[in-house]
């Protein structure tokens, strides 16, 4: 069982994410709804793993995984990106990313992504 | 709840983009077989199409696309084209995956039955490998081909006597981002021994859209370690790692411990890195907009410029200090941020002419004709809602010209002309307007036979026949139910043709002429404005009620008693110095009276010709938001919409062309 922070500006894709995971034995302990939020609570809550949304207000995911990667270069990213995106998805990849969704999400390729990185 | 419904709108507008690609792609590459790029742009526009409909849940789509991927990866493997009955299934199924779309925009299911489609499909692949038995091993099924990995030539080179371990990793079907899931096995597998070579290789990393990636390394891990690493990465369906090229340890002499490639090695990784990193910035310079928000966007410009005009009314009676400045100022930024909003909503006239090259291939075939299609301008820009209103007429100009104008290759022939026929549809701006045009190299209009028609048809008089010229004759094809074609055909049918064409063009604001020259071919041109929202009219008074009369139709303004009026037959005409016209009461002609206060005429061209509009009172210039009538009121009356004033007072917009054949 992991500890997960869920990042999202849409509150929709928030649940759907949650679920899959909490339907999976894991544990989502917060949720932050742009990138400045996913920094500071990963900073404060030190999760084992993140689900970060690539378009967001504010501070885009990027941007955010960026900042989580020079706090923590160990720290387990999953980027949820939406229909091209490839470019944006590369480039976390290359930033320390462990693994990328593509939305519309199917619970089951959360999953998977959330064991493969934490394995 | 539908978790993929959020991207429908994306779907539908994204795989429109990609079916008139791809009947843009299969026309040219029947033209020109041996056009690689196309192939290659067909292969990779089926594939996204696959991938698309498979994400949305579209089964039907999805396999269809599967099917037509195998002919296009035989059409890759080999010269010489597709036959045209091949050439006939691939668009057949392009219109299927039009209609499924429609279908699903309307009712949110595909409704598509791919099977009858996928077994000819088959067919045409079955048939083909047999005809081209002899070079059975290019004619490989691609399945099979994909599985066959050939080595590098200079791996062994490369190898300087070490061991290579060959790891093949292959992704699901419809992995989420092939060139991510590459970029990530190849980087997987670097961080574990030395990459001699790779597929895709590192420059092709970022474009990759396959299953199959293979890199040969030098590692001092074991095969199933390496299989397992390159497994470790999602949506990897199976990896395996064999021998490439076996230890030469033993002849090794060791100080061949290669410095060189081993620097090359190193320099991939980060050579893809660097060409990724320039790329993945240009993504973000676009937006996709939903066209109702652009509508939106417009309809509060609207209501922005009303305002503006109220208040400008307002203060002209008031005396505030520094009102006048504060106005001008407004006037300035609502007149940038409408050319702003105007330009949003332009879109290349592109859109809809990308149509018509499949639509000409088709007609030409159907009819035995040969028709070469030259499309000018295609990025001359239009309002949206114009060039969505578009197609249709312009569908009927060119079935028209396909069918009544260009002629079969004998009778070109006897006539002295190529075989070929041309038919050229260009778009151009023309001040405040946008000129299309449909000309073909055909027969042309033979006054005669129209005057002969004309006449049966109780149109026209017997003098009118003796009389008939090409102007007049071109008019008379836009006269309702009026068809030169002996035969009914099903591709212009009759008495459905040019006048449903002006009606079209009219309700746009717009225009259509035909000029032609017998034996030599015939020109339709429409000419439309720019924009519908927004337009700089005069305003009149009439009776007491006010009109608008678009600018753009004005020629200018005349006091009456300056003018000599003269009647001719009855009607009444304005004798100007540059010519005689006629005098059309704008009161008569809106339902009211004579209206003898009339003291002034304001010029205008409809029709092709001009006219004199007799007014009360011009009361200025203004821009007006305009909105469409209701057809029972607009219906039969010469007004092409409304306007809603800034004392709240309606201005009736009118319809120069329809007053013009009112008096003709």
């Amino acid at each position: 069982m992991a500890r997960v922070l869920v990042v999202d500006d849409a509150a929709f894709m928030r649940k759907m994410v949650s679920d899959a995971l909490v339907k999976a034995g894991h544990e989502v302990i917060a949720e932050a709804t742009n990138g400045q939020e996913a920094v500071d609570q990963f900073q404060a809550l030190k999760p084992d793993l993140a689900t970060l949304d690539i378009t967001m207000p504010e501070k885009d995911g990027l941007a955010a995984l960026a900042e989580i990667m020079s706090l923590d270069p160990s720290a387990r990213v999953i980027m949820c990106s939406a229909l091209g995106q490839e470019s944006k998805v590369m480039e976390s990849i290359k930033l320390g990313a462990r693994d990328f969704v593509v939305k519309p999400f199917k619970a089951d390729r959360v999953q998977e992504a959330v064991e493969k990185a934490l394995a | 709840m539908d978790e993929t419904a959020e991207y429908l709108p994306m779907f539908l507008a994204e795989g429109r983009e990609h079916l008139q690609e791809l009947n843009l792609a299969v026309v040219r590459i029947e033209e020109t077989p041996d056009d690689q790029a196309t192939v290659d742009e067909i292969f990779r526009i089926a594939h996204s199409m696959k991938g698309m409909s498979a994400t949305m849940g579209f089964a039907g789509m999805a396999a269809l696309t599967h099917e037509m991927e195998d002919v296009f990866e035989l059409l890759r493997q080999r010269a010489g084209g597709l036959e045209r009955s091949a050439v006939d299934v691939l668009l057949e199924c392009l219109d299927a995956l039009e209609a499924a779309t429609d279908a699903i925009e309307s009712t949110g299911s595909e409704s598509i039955e791919p099977e009858p489609l996928i077994v000819r499909l088959r067919t045409l692949v079955r048939d083909d490998e047999s005809e081209h038995a002899g070079d059975a091993a290019g004619a490989e099924a691609p399945t099979a081909l994909a599985t066959v990995i050939e080595q590098p030539e200079n791996l062994s080179e490369l190898a300087q006597g070490r061991r290579v371990v060959q790891v093949h990793a292959e992704l699901i079907e419809d992995a989420s981002i092939p060139s991510v899931r590459a970029y990530m096995i190849l980087s997987t597998l670097a961080e574990l021994g030395e990459t001699l070579a790779c597929r895709p290789a590192p420059d092709d990393v970022e474009t990759f859209k396959g299953t199959d990636i293979v890199a040969w390394l030098v590692s001092d891990r074991t095969d199933a370690e390496l299989a397992e690493a390159a497994a470790s990465v999602a949506e990897v369906a199976d990896a395996q790692a064999t021998e490439a090229v076996p230890d030469a340890a033993v002849d090794a002499p060791d100080d061949a411990s290669p410095e060189a490639p081993k620097a090359a090695a190193a320099a991939e990784p980060a050579k893809a890195a660097a060409a990724a990193a320039p790329r993945g910035n240009h993504g973000s310079s676009t937006v996709r907009v939903d066209a109702e928000r652009l509508d939106q966007l417009m309809h509060a410009m609207g209501e922005l410029v009303l305002h503006r005009t109220h208040v400008e009314g307002l203060a002209a009676h008031a005396d505030v200090p520094g009102l006048p400045q504060a106005l001008q100022a407004l006037t300035r930024t609502s007149h940038a941020l409408q050319a702003m909003v105007m330009q949003v909503r332009m879109i290349p006239v592109e859109a809809v002419l990308l149509r018509f090259p499949r639509l000409v291939r088709d007609l030409s075939v159907k009819l035995s004709k040969q028709v070469e299609l030259e499309l000018i301008g295609k990025d001359t820009e239009l309002d949206r809602s114009v060039v969505d209103s578009l197609g249709d007429p312009l569908v009927h100009l060119i079935r028209n010209s396909l069918d009544h104008g260009l002629e079969g290759p004998e009778e070109r022939k006897a006539a002295g002309k190529p075989e070929t026929g041309k038919l050229e549809i260009s778009a151009r701006h023309a001040g405040g307007n946008v000129v299309i045009s449909v000309k073909d190299d055909g027969r042309g209009v033979d006054p005669t036979r129209v005057a002969k028609k004309a006449f049966e048809r109780g149109l026209i008089t017997a003098e009118a026949v003796d009389s008939m010229d090409m102007a007049r004759a071109t008019e008379l094809l836009f006269h309702p139910g009026f068809s030169t074609s002996d035969v009914t055909s099903d591709i212009s049918g009759r008495g459905v043709g040019m006048d449903a064409v002006r009606v079209a063009i009219r309700g746009l604001g717009g225009e259509v002429t035909m000029t032609s020259v017998l034996g030599q071919g015939t020109t339709s041109e429409i000419r439309l404005p720019l924009t519908l929202a927004i337009m700089a009219a005069l305003l009149v008074q009439v009776d007491g009620r006010a009109f608008a009369i678009p600018l753009d139709r004005i020629e200018r303004t005349v006091r009456l008693a300056d003018q000599t009026v003269r009647s001719v037959a009855g009607k009444r005409m304005l004798v100007m110095s540059d010519g005689v016209m006629p005098l059309v009461d704008a009161s008569e002609q809106f339902g009211g009276s004579r209206d003898s206060e009339a003291a002034f005429a304001v010029i205008v061209r409809g029709n092709g010709q001009r006219l004199a509009f007799a007014v009360s009172a011009l009361d200025g210039q203004r821009e007006l938001v305009t909105r469409p009538l209701p057809p029972e009121v607009s219906d039969g009356s010469a007004l092409s919409g409304a306007a809603v004033l800034s004392d709240g007072q309606i201005a009736l917009i009118v319809d120069c062309d329809a007053v013009a054949e009112g008096v003709a």
